[in-house]
């Protein structure tokens, strides 16, 4: 076998194991039930034509039903990728066992990466699951089903976004050097993109002489898009906005695209990086 | 000579200590460390690294596993000259290493912890019970390590630095939370490994644990190496030796001249009350014991009808030892190691 699928092959049974390890906890029990409440939950709510939504809140299609639901993704399965990752890294390495793993004749890199795998897949796995089945509650709530674009859409996205957390998480997860700074620095990053983006979007734009007092203006959402290009968070919802009928924060594709990749590889990458130069 | 597995020679490390600035957040400042390190690692022995806290042992030891790269200097494994950048992990299969106070939490047992190990290794999972037995946990393998002792935490950690058998193993301070029968059970365990070959480094503060079991050994102040060598030599060379304690019920009337008359009054000595007894205690002379001197002072105690309840040699401590090899006295070295605490060394 070529050294390419040894490598490989080892990357899937370190990255099984971390996921186990992530996987079978107390936090894990904690989170299922969130997420099964969070996103089955609110797909069977929105897809109910007999609903009356708050906030003038309707979903008409079912890809619409997926796209408000997704913002109890990010509510629930991002803060469950903190809750796992936060100090995945810090932990290990104050209790001496990350040393006794970087004896090992193993790459560090391969180390990292099935450690970001394993907490990647902890989350996704069990949000990808229940993604599948909001839309079979959505079919038999709707009659509909969302064509398969949109399906292969919000599941990669999804995976992506859970993707861009985990390796957030555990590249501040290897900078924090106690659990005080691992919490801080977690819930914080997850706070700054979930809670306060918002507002660093409106200060910004009123920095910039962009008129943020009415943000269903135009030049707000066009400028507010640009700048969710620089949040997780955003972005995920920039990519499921751009199947939404009657869009007014349509970005060209290659901004997406770029930002994607970006999101994608930059962390992911830091992470890889800071981990190799840990001393453990 | 047997050829060294491991080499290394003017090997420095310094320690990078985050010091920010306001211009520079990520300014760093130069640490502690080790300095102009060389030394040799042969199969078949047991090599003790002896230091007080804050000497630079673990800063070692963490160099030679490849956890800290060196800033200058050259390493050997096997004869093959190592780069000063990251470590081959090919390296690594030569070498064991089982860090200090490795705290194993979490409801996984060691049967697991062992699995892992072989995992990241890429090594077939099929001997876990073998190694676990070789460091008596087999009995523990599948509880959990939140119910383990220290002891039995200090056994998991050399049984992760024994997997796929390395030829050689960096214990840093091994013997911490060992009972005393644990003790003698894990020294049997290293002379045994010893004898098949591997090159054992094995760190601690505490003279008198590794006095038994190694054939070397390496003093450490300060990031240096200050001595090295056979410990007998190294007491010999720096006049450093035991006294003689012998414990008596009565008081020794006329003791100077009973010295006399046996031609011992070369020897120093002083008779001291201790509760209800006298403690006698004969300074070493200058060329240390020998069996003979030993000897004649227990036949002339004898033949005066003396006879003592107890005799003993106390044991030197680490610290007697490195007021005598850097000349400092014993408080101003107890003083040099707090400075050193203070100053953030990480050990």
């Amino acid at each position: 076998m070529s050294s390419f699928f040894v490598s490989l092959k080892l990357l899937y049974r370190l990255s099984k194991m971390e996921f186990q390890r992530c996987f079978f906890t107390m936090r894990m029990a904690v989170l299922l039930p969130i997420l099964l409440l969070f996103i089955v939950g609110s797909s069977w709510g929105f897809s109910d034509r007999d609903a009356n939504l708050p906030a003038d809140v309707n979903a008409n299609t079912p890809f619409e039903v997926l796209f408000l639901a997704s913002l109890f993704i990010l509510f629930s399965a991002t803060l469950g990728i903190v809750l796992i990752g936060f100090d995945s890294i810090s932990k290990k390495r104050n209790s001496g066992l990350l040393a006794i793993e970087f004896c090992q004749p193993t790459s560090r890199t391969m180390l990292g990466a099935s450690q970001l795998i394993g907490v990647w897949l902890t989350v996704a796995l069990p949000t990808m699951i229940l993604s599948f089945v909001s839309i079979l509650l959505i079919y038999k709530q709707m009659n509909a089903w969302p064509n398969i674009g949109e399906i292969i859409l919000f599941i990669i996205a999804t995976a992506l976004v859970l993707f861009w957390y985990a390796s957030i998480q555990l590249l501040v997860s290897s900078i924090a050097k106690d659990m005080g700074s691992a919490v801080t620095l977690g819930v914080g990053t997850w706070l700054l993109f979930t809670m306060i983006w918002l507002l660093i979007t409106v200060v910004l734009a009123t920095i910039l002489g962009v008129d943020a007092t009415n943000t269903t203006d135009e030049t707000f959402a066009l400028f507010s898009s640009k700048v969710d290009l620089f949040s997780p968070n955003g972005l995920y919802q920039l990519l499921l906005e751009a199947k939404l009928e009657n869009n007014s924060r349509v970005l060209p594709i290659w901004q997406l695209s770029i930002a994607t990749i970006c999101w994608t590889f930059v962390p992911s990458t830091l992470f890889i990086w800071k981990y190799n130069k840990l001393n453990a | 000579m047997a050829d060294a597995l491991l080499e290394l020679e003017s090997v420095n490390f310094h320690h990078k200590i985050p010091s920010p600035k306001i211009m520079n957040p990520f300014n760093k400042s130069i640490g502690l460390g080790i300095n102009d390190i060389s030394l040799n690692l042969i199969s078949g022995n047991i090599i003790g690294l002896i230091g007080p806290n804050g000497a630079g042992k673990t800063t070692l030891m963490k160099v030679l596993s490849g956890l800290l790269i060196p800033d200058d200097g050259k390493i050997k494994i096997n004869n093959l000259k190592l780069e000063n950048k990251n470590r081959p992990n090919w390296t690594k299969e030569f070498i064991g290493m089982m860090p200090e106070n490795v705290h194993w939490y979490g409801s996984s047992t060691p049967y697991q912890v062992i699995k892992k190990i072989l995992i990241i290794r890429n090594m077939d999972i099929s001997n876990i019970e073998k190694i676990l037995e070789q460091v008596g946990l087999s009995m523990k393998s599948h509880e959990a390590l939140d119910t383990l002792s220290q002891g039995m935490h200090q056994r998991l950690s050399l049984a992760c630095a024994l997997i796929g058998n390395p030829s050689i193993l960096l214990l840093d301070e091994p013997m911490n939370g060992l009972d005393p029968v644990a003790r003698e059970a894990f020294t049997g365990v290293l002379k045994n490994l010893a004898k098949n070959g591997k090159a054992i480094l094995i760190s601690s503060h505490q003279l008198a644990e590794l006095e038994r079991m190694v054939d070397s050994v390496i003093l450490m102040h300060d990031g240096s190496v200050i001595e090295k060598g056979n410990l007998t030599e190294i007491r010999n060379k720096y006049g450093i030796h035991h006294d003689f304690v012998l414990k008596l019920p009565n008081k020794i009337k006329n003791i100077d001249e009973m010295f006399s008359k046996n031609n011992l009054e070369d020897l120093e000595v002083e008779q001291k009350k201790v509760d209800d007894y006298y403690s006698i205690i004969i300074n070493a002379p200058k060329d240390g014991w020998n069996v003979e001197i030993k000897q004649k002072i227990l036949k002339m105690f004898f033949s005066n009808d003396l006879i003592p309840f107890d005799f003993t040699s106390p044991k030197i401590e680490l610290v007697e030892i490195l007021a005598a090899v850097t000349g400092l006295d014993v408080d101003k070295i107890g003083m040099s190691i707090q400075r050193k605490s203070v100053g953030g060394e990480e050990e």
